[in-house]
């Protein structure tokens, strides 16, 4: 008797750690979900190519699956969006050694000493702009904010998206791209300048 | 006097209007591009690495590798006076991270000449 109730709560237990596996992964299901699109088109405006795009969510998907499904829920939004800037960073950098590989090979001149030991996500600015693609699914309004957007250096395009889009505290948006508090005010700053100079006259 | 401060009412409008904008962006995605996402979720989910732009990779990984080997080649024969080594601090060097980093890093670029080749062409 006393055997069988041990087996019975041993049992028990199984099941309880397969039912929380189970909500587990509901759950990482539910919030990828829920923030897929909106990861989606961030990459999408930074990037101007809807495959780097995909590809970066994926990774920032797999990341936070991998390595954070044991924190708590409440931590995964701030995670992912992390996880997401940095693969749009790596993005730019890349292109970034890209540009200056092809240059060397063409032996352009070109005088780096300004640049040198600055990082080129800083630098990086509207490099790709609104894909035809793109244009083709957005309405007019919306295609006017999405290349204002895609306009603005990729710091401020992230702090604003970040604070305005996906509704983060200046400390979370800090947080997610690894910068100061201070620097994400000025950058969100700077991009609504930047957007109401652009948009001026169309609302 | 030209008041300099910003109108909040007016901000929090302005503010309103782009939000819903990128929320209208997000709504014209298209029936593929949620397709993609979903499947994308379910093999993150999945702890599945496949997809189909990575195959690229695949392909053009040999190239990559050719190059590598054609510019080891080059430093080999340019610099006679480095004999080979088979000492296991050769071998850690060989097999680090960051020397495999470089390789990838030399396949990507190999990638990269080919896809301007390509579009030049």
């Amino acid at each position: 008797m006393y055997f069988e109730s041990l087996d019975i709560q041993s049992g028990n237990k199984v099941e309880a750690k397969q039912v929380s596996v189970m909500d587990n992964r509901k759950a990482m299901d539910q919030f990828l979900y829920s923030v897929q699109k909106r990861a989606f088109q961030m990459a999408r405006i930074a990037t101007g190519c809807e495959q780097d795009a995909m590809d970066i969510v994926q990774d920032a998907m797999m990341g936070l699956v991998k390595s954070y499904s044991d924190k708590p829920e409440n931590e995964w939004h701030g995670l992912f969006f992390k996880i997401l800037q940095s693969r749009i960073y790596d993005h730019y950098r890349r292109g970034s050694v890209k540009n200056k590989i092809f240059s060397w090979f063409r032996a352009e001149k070109h005088d780096d000493e300004d640049e040198g030991g600055i990082d080129p996500v800083q630098l990086a600015a509207d490099q790709h702009g609104v894909s035809p693609e793109m244009k083709l699914q957005l309405g007019q309004a919306t295609e006017q904010v999405v290349e204002a957007v895609a306009a603005l250096p990729i710091r401020q395009q992230q702090a604003f998206l970040l604070r305005l889009w996906e509704g983060m505290s200046v400390a979370e948006t800090a947080e997610s791209m690894g910068v100061s508090e201070g620097s994400v005010k000025t950058h969100y700053s700077r991009a609504l300048a930047s957007l109401k100079q652009r948009l001026e006259g169309y609302w | 006097m030209v008041d300099e401060k910003k109108d909040p009412f007016e901000e929090k409008d302005f503010e309103a209007k782009l939000k819903q904008s990128l929320d209208n962006s997000v709504d014209e995605l298209s029936q593929q591009t949620l397709a993609n996402l979903n499947e994308i979720r379910q093999q993150a989910l999945n702890g599945k690495q496949a997809n189909a732009s990575k195959f690229q990779w695949a392909l053009w990984g040999p190239a990559g590798g050719l190059v590598a080997a054609a510019v080891v080649a080059a430093v080999w024969v340019g610099n006679p006076a480095v004999q080979p080594s088979n000492s296991i601090d050769d071998l850690e060097l060989l097999t680090s991270e960051e020397d495999l980093e470089l390789m990838e890093d030399i396949e990507f670029v190999a990638w990269l000449m080919e896809q301007e080749i390509d579009h030049a062409g």
